[in-house]
């Protein structure tokens, strides 16, 4: 695998005056099925977007409208600039699309694969055999190229559909649960390409149920419900959003822990929540910073012999689940202002 | 960075760069699939045994008839038959949208599906010609006419080939059923004619008559029927291309302009030999204009409206014309569509007037009301919706709901021999039909009478367009927005300076 993504004479100029992608009050509905219901966001050129929610959230949809393969009933959204219904040409040309069913062809090698896509895309002679080998080593398929496309493991076929999506160099990426079925191995190779990908300073909009993943690769994340944007930040805004006032630690003590149990049973705002071997697992009533380390304080001062206290890192996937929670018992505050939106006039 | 990143891999120079990626990608699949070369074995290892029973005893005129029989087979059925997998399995490999991202039009999808598969056919069709010469060392075979029967024969497989792409984007089961039969039907007269024309004494004289036209006669009629399967070719590779088109991408203004400019040569070519030849001659191209102006009705007919401003806006942007009586016909949908189909009916119509003013008596009201009902026949499915969500699988719902009444109208009166009911059946232009038939002392009056009752269909599909017409405006202004937009982009900022 290549360290550097392949860079292609192809590649259409982005203008990066405006945001590279920009949705505006999106609605779209399959029959009494509000699918997407005013999702709203905007996303500066070279960052890492994580898009999440449920099954069923609009997540997919959304995504189609902005890769132009499905059209939207009202709002608006556009890409590199251009408004996806009016420019969907213009558009194509700026983005990869990696969708979440990626069909191959039978009787097809993974070379003649990249090749038909290349040749689709309008490369031409040498180049065409320049662009296939650059994106197959930096996919790392070009052990695989003599490789029946429908007959590979399911990483394999990832890396073939990224390879395919970046042939024209597409500044902007948009990936619908691109790790969903991977196995842990293809799962690091994938994040190791979209890292680099970033790094490089392409655009990316990646959906995931891997939220732990999500939260290590992207600059923030938007969470959609059904059909509607409901939050949105850098991870570990999310982590702290919508939680609920409180904090879990893990302290051990030198000793007896009996004596932290008693500390606790006096202790305002701590409760036990678990003994352990060399001390015990308590729940702060509160998430304030100040609150956390002035029990600490208390702890040393009333004499405990503290050797560790651990605060436990709430995961995204809480988060969420507290989110949806949040949501179902009406409540979730309204999600915090978006960046402005600045889309122009523009025929491009 | 891995080992492997440094080796090469061996480039693909096996087609030119100057091919359609898409006829490329199907060549090689039809190359690397075994199908084709293992149906053409069975058939040559068919062809000769067949050569090799005459050694034994059988008739050169058996031979000459399965010889043809199996040629019809694999040239009208084999082969054809597998466009209609085509697009389904684009669909069904979820490839399609990959496709869509790319630079390759709709068109060329479907093009390249139908080029690679009729590449076949003309690959079999070269491959019969030795046989043809055995044949014909054996004694019993005329080679003018089996080289034109196989010439016949080769247009049948362009245009069946077509008809099974163009379609094959179909899912509907019901509907891939009866597109299976319909076109099976519509083949077999074909097949029918080839047969006859190659090994019975009728082509023989066929291909007299024909020998004996001044040259220019001849030629006009060569170059009607290439004309014909031409656009016939054209007609359903551009309807399977706009039924797998993403909504914002227009491919119906110019699949209408096409037809337009089809039908009026067509309309122009039977006049022409109405006056100056016969009206026999005249009905050379009747029966085509009647066929294609239906099968034109059956696509206009159950087009999307369209939902986005980018497919009115080709017609938009020509502000020298009278855009919107323009788009009144040429917008995709089934709107625009109901006023086209109704200009392309005048056409047969038109000419078959003409055609029994020239010599009365060769036509009768009879025929012309016939010809009226089934020209008003596909207007009824724009009226009602027993699929709201897909209106082609609505049009051959109703179409069939039709022909099942007629038939379940034919059953009754012929169980209880009461034929006067035959007169119940004037309620739709397909049951009028049956009734017509039924009937057949009083065929004349249930034909009238079904004309004008099917006229009444006709009126309401123009009043549903029109009151769908709104729409239609919308995108139309939403179109002129656009424009707006392009030219306040095209145009430079004014000066802060000036005043």
């Amino acid at each position: 695998m290549h360290m550097t993504a392949p860079h292609s004479s192809h590649a259409a100029e982005i203008d990066r005056s405006q945001p590279a992608i920009v949705v505006d009050n999106l609605r779209r509905s399959f029959g009494d099925l509000r699918a997407v219901n005013g999702v709203s966001f905007s996303i500066e050129h070279g960052k890492v977007v994580g898009f999440v929610g449920a099954n069923g959230a609009g997540k997919t949809t959304t995504m189609r409208i902005l890769a132009t393969l499905d059209h939207p009933d009202g709002g608006r959204a556009s890409v590199g600039g251009h408004n996806v219904v009016h420019y969907p040409t213009k558009v194509r040309r700026l983005l990869g699309w990696m969708p979440d069913a990626f069909g191959t062809y039978d009787h097809m090698t993974v070379l003649e694969y990249l090749d038909f896509y290349a040749r689709a895309l309008g490369f031409k002679g040498e180049e065409r055999v320049r662009r296939i080998q650059e994106v197959m080593d930096f996919t790392d398929l070009t052990p695989l190229a003599d490789r029946m496309s429908n007959k590979m493991s399911k990483g394999q076929t990832q890396r073939l559909c990224l390879g395919r999506a970046l042939l024209h160099d597409p500044q902007i990426l948009i990936m619908d649960e691109p790790a969903a079925g991977l196995d842990p191995r293809a799962r690091v190779e994938l994040k190791q390409l979209i890292r680099i990908l970033a790094s490089e300073g392409k655009t990316i909009l990646i959906s995931s149920h891997i939220l732990s993943e999500l939260g290590e690769m992207c600059d923030s994340l938007l969470f959609i419900d059904k059909g509607a944007i409901v939050h949105h930040g850098d991870a570990d805004t999310m982590r702290r959003s919508g939680s609920v006032e409180e904090t879990l630690v893990t302290v051990q003590v030198s000793g007896d822990p009996a004596k932290l149990v008693e500390w606790v049973l006096t202790a305002q705002n701590v409760k036990l929540l678990e003994e352990a071997r060399h001390g015990a697992r308590l729940r702060i009533d509160s998430n304030d910073e100040q609150i956390i380390a002035g029990v600490l304080k208390r702890m040393i001062l009333d004499g405990l012999p503290v050797i560790d206290f651990h605060r436990e890192e709430r995961r995204l996937e809480d988060a969420f689940i507290d989110m949806l929670g949040q949501i179902d018992k009406g409540t979730l505050g309204t999600p915090p202002p978006l960046p402005p939106q600045s889309e122009k006039l523009s025929s491009s | 960075m891995n080992s492997a990143a440094s080796s090469r891999v061996a480039p693909l120079r096996d087609f030119s760069d100057r091919l359609s990626p898409m006829v490329v990608k199907e060549l090689r699949h039809g190359l690397r699939t075994r199908f084709f070369t293992s149906a053409l074995i069975l058939f040559h290892w068919l062809l000769i045994m067949l050569l090799g029973s005459t050694m034994v005893g059988v008739s050169t005129e058996q031979v000459n008839e399965l010889f043809w029989i199996l040629s019809l087979i694999a040239m009208l059925g084999a082969v054809p038959i597998r466009g209609f997998t085509a697009l389904a399995s684009e669909l069904d490999s979820n490839t399609l949208d990959m496709l869509t991202l790319t630079s390759i039009s709709s068109f060329r999808i479907v093009w390249g599906k139908w080029t690679a598969l009729f590449s076949q056919s003309l690959l079999l069709m070269c491959s019969l010609l030795p046989y043809i010469v055995a044949r014909y060392q054996f004694g019993g075979v005329e080679i003018l006419r089996e080289i034109i029967g196989l010439i016949f024969l080769l247009l049948g497989s362009a245009l069946a080939t077509a008809a099974f792409v163009g379609f094959s984007s179909q899912t509907t089961r019901l509907v891939r059923g009866m597109l299976v039969v319909a076109l099976s039907a519509g083949l077999l007269p074909l097949g029918v004619f080839v047969n006859v024309f190659v090994n019975e004494s009728g082509g023989d004289s066929m291909l007299r008559s024909f020998l004996a036209l001044p040259i220019w006669q001849m030629a006009l009629f060569v170059i009607g029927f290439l004309g014909v399967t031409t656009y016939g070719v054209y007609f359903f590779l551009a309807l399977g291309a706009s039924m797998i088109a993403p909504p914002s991408e227009n491919h119906s203004t110019v699949k209408r302009l096409v037809s337009f400019t089809a039908l009026l040569s067509l309309l122009m070519l039977g006049l022409f030999l109405t006056t100056a030849v016969s009206s026999d001659a005249g009905f050379w191209a009747f029966a085509p204009l009647m066929i294609l102006t239906l099968l034109n009705g059956m696509d206009l007919l159950t087009e999307s409206l369209p939902k986005l401003p980018t497919v009115v806006l080709p017609i938009v942007k020509q502000k020298k014309l009278p855009t919107r009586l323009l788009g009144s016909f040429l917008y995709p949908g089934w709107c625009s569509g109901v006023f086209l189909y109704l200009v392309l009916a005048v056409m047969p119509m038109t000419l078959l007037t003409v055609m029994t003013g020239v010599r009365r008596g060769s036509f009768d009201d009879e025929f012309f009301s016939v010809m009226a009902c089934f020209l008003i026949a596909p207007l009824v499915p724009v009226c009602v919706r027993v699929n709201r969500k897909d209106y082609f699988v609505n049009w051959w719902a109703v179409t069939m709901i039709q022909v099942g009444l007629g038939i379940l109208m034919a059953v009754f009166c012929g169980a209880t021999g009461s034929r006067d009911l035959a007169g119940i059946g004037m309620f739709t232009p397909i049951t009028t039909l049956f009734g017509a038939a039924i009937g057949s002392s009083r065929s004349s009056g249930v034909l009238g009478a079904g004309v004008g009752i099917s006229l009444i269909w006709a009126g309401a599909a123009i009043a549903l367009a029109i009151r769908e017409w709104p729409r239609i405006r919308e995108l139309e202004a939403e179109a002129e927005l656009m424009l707006l937009r392009e030219k306040n982009a095209a145009s430079p900022a004014p000066s802060p300076l000036s005043s």
